[in-house]
């Protein structure tokens, strides 16, 4: 059962096309991907449900790893030729079957990178720095891939790896360096070699196993791209913007902040169009500014006491204007506004 | 601790200049565009400290930033009052720089001048939430006094509670109409003048020092 509604948990199965137009039972769209591996029971479902953030934080989620996975592919220099042919899904999925004692710790970092909420960064890591043993996890993430189809590693592999991991959230923003340090690991961990073991499976059947697994991920990816407009993606982003305190991706730090005086964007803001909510298509940041219409409609949304015509031509909201707290001290040419926002101690702004 | 004194200071100050009687009332001249605040403001200037406060012009908009003239003594029949006079850029609903074209000005400038002067209204309206005492309201007699804006001004200055004279300017011209301003606005005390020629400056200053003294 590789997708699965996040409303009403209604499953579909591999390359079902019911999805594409919304789920046929309460009309949802936004699915999670459930691997084959991960149909093993009630526990592995609570851990891939959206614990977090709901839907389109799963969703977001879900893309950044995406993301993650081809930077990873991308900047990978591993020794070894077998990694040579090696597609991006076969070492994602290498990489997973590594980590696939617990594939809720597999996410983390992958959260990290997706703008997760602190909360859900700061609160696993702790149990994982402090104590590695697996009795203080959740049964929920240490159930999670019970069923996976590569379950055949030695114990001591998921502690070993998890001490690692315990020290990705306290560089949440780091996400590239984070993963090269998980990719160290395997290569100088030679406890590791149930998973170059597999590793080595799956480049020699890479077509019987993986080849059905890049399947999903694809439609997976053409679902939600069938179904989410971007609107939706440019809201949710936006919503999950709002939910964090500080920006910990660099794509984020990359946006040209176009905002205008306020920095209130609404979600819908072109500018704000998510930027990597696929995992395969990047907008580029692009540092042109918006047209001027364009501009002056925002501003004119957002300033509804100054109504911009065109250049040298205004309509002005007096009531408005008179109750503002901060008032416009300067117009731009460019339609832009410089406010000031007063002091909570008016008076001693005074000149007296 | 240094943050809680500076609060209570400020806190000192707020208290002190709302009810110490000597500190000078700070009088806003309020109106549209071309009803003569300059020229009112630069008579009362003049009359009584000898300096002018801002350019006057016959084209909309010249005055474009608050200006200010503080302690203005003016004494009338044993009454005497230290104010601080306003002059606020006129207020208005549309700005539009093709009005200035009409005044041999070049097509940037007037764009300029437009955004200024709609600068300027932001600033007049944020003094008068913040900043004023009492407020002078100047009207062009000559011209229909029912306008939105000179509603909506006197509306919001009602609101607030301020003092408020409305001054029935331009009286040296034909046109003017005084009476037509003071059946407007009955609630309030109309004053008519000619700032431009100093007509009826006395009654204008008696009025000043009874209402905001």
């Amino acid at each position: 059962m590789p997708h699965q509604c996040t409303t009403c948990g209604k499953v579909f199965p591999d390359g079902s096309k019911e999805m594409l137009s919304g789920c046929p039972s309460c009309g949802g769209n936004k699915f999670q991907f459930k691997p084959a591996s991960s149909t093993g029971g009630p526990a592995g479902d609570s851990d891939n449900a959206p614990q977090t953030g709901g839907a389109g934080t799963r969703d977001l989620t879900s893309s950044a790893a995406d993301a993650v996975r081809e930077r990873a592919e991308q900047s990978q220099s591993r020794p070894g030729g077998d990694d040579d042919t090696m597609t991006v899904s076969d070492w994602a999925n290498a990489r997973t079957t590594s980590e696939s004692a617990d594939s809720g710790q597999s996410k983390q970092p992958n959260r990290s990178a997706g703008k997760s909420t602190g909360s859900s960064n700061t609160a696993k890591p702790s149990s994982n720095t402090t104590e590695p043993n697996d009795s203080n996890r959740p049964p929920a993430e240490s159930n999670d891939t019970a069923g996976s189809e590569h379950t055949r590693q030695t114990p001591d592999a998921p502690k070993q790896q998890k001490r690692e991991w315990g020290e990705w959230p306290a560089a949440p923003d780091d996400s590239q360096s984070g993963d090269s340090n998980r990719r160290e690991t395997q290569n100088q961990q030679p406890s590791n070699a149930s998973d170059e073991r597999r590793r080595d499976s799956v480049k020699r059947q890479p077509n019987r196993i993986n080849a059905r697994e890049t399947d999903e991920d694809n439609s997976q990816k053409s679902a939600r791209s069938e179904v989410v407009s971007p609107e939706e993606l440019a809201a949710a982003d936006a919503n999950r913007r709002e939910s964090v305190e500080t920006p910990v991706d660099p794509e984020t730090a990359q946006q040209p902040v176009e905002t205008a005086p306020t920095e209130r964007q609404s979600g819908t803001a072109p500018n704000d169009a998510p930027t990597d909510t696929d995992g395969t298509v990047i907008e580029p940041s692009s540092d042109d500014r918006p047209n001027l219409d364009q501009l002056r409609e925002e501003l004119n949304d957002q300033f509804e006491s100054i109504k911009i015509v065109n250049p040298g031509q205004y309509e002005l909201n007096l009531m408005e204007l008179y109750d503002r707290d901060e008032y416009i001290i300067s117009l731009r040419e460019d339609g832009r506004y410089v406010i000031e926002v007063p002091d909570s101690w008016g008076p001693g702004e005074r000149e007296d | 601790m240094g943050l809680l004194t500076d609060l209570r200071d400020s806190i000192s100050r707020v208290v002190d200049r709302l009810f110490s009687e000597s500190e000078p009332k700070r009088i806003g001249i309020y109106g549209p565009p071309n009803a003569g605040k300059t020229t009112l403001a630069n008579r009362i200037a003049r009359d009584w400290t000898g300096d002018a406060i801002g350019p006057e012009s016959h084209i909309p908009h010249e005055t474009r930033r608050a200006r200010r003239k503080e302690n203005v003594e003016i004494e009338r029949n044993g009454k005497k009052v230290t104010i601080d006079i306003v002059d606020t850029p006129g207020v208005t609903t549309k700005v539009d720089y093709k009005e200035f074209l009409e005044h041999d000005m070049e097509k940037d400038d007037a764009v300029r001048r437009s955004r200024e002067a709609t600068e300027g209204v932001a600033e007049a309206m944020h003094w008068l939430r913040e900043d004023v005492d009492g407020v002078v309201y100047v009207l062009d007699s000559t011209k229909d006094p029912i306008s939105q804006v000179n509603t909506m001004l006197i509306g919001i200055i009602e609101s607030q509670d301020l003092p408020v004279l409305i001054f029935a300017n331009k009286i040296d011209l034909e046109d003017s109409n005084v009476e037509r301003i003071a059946n407007a606005y009955p609630q309030h005390e109309t004053v008519e003048l000619s700032a431009l020629e100093g007509e009826n400056m006395d009654e204008v200053y008696a009025k000043i020092a009874e209402y905001f003294g």
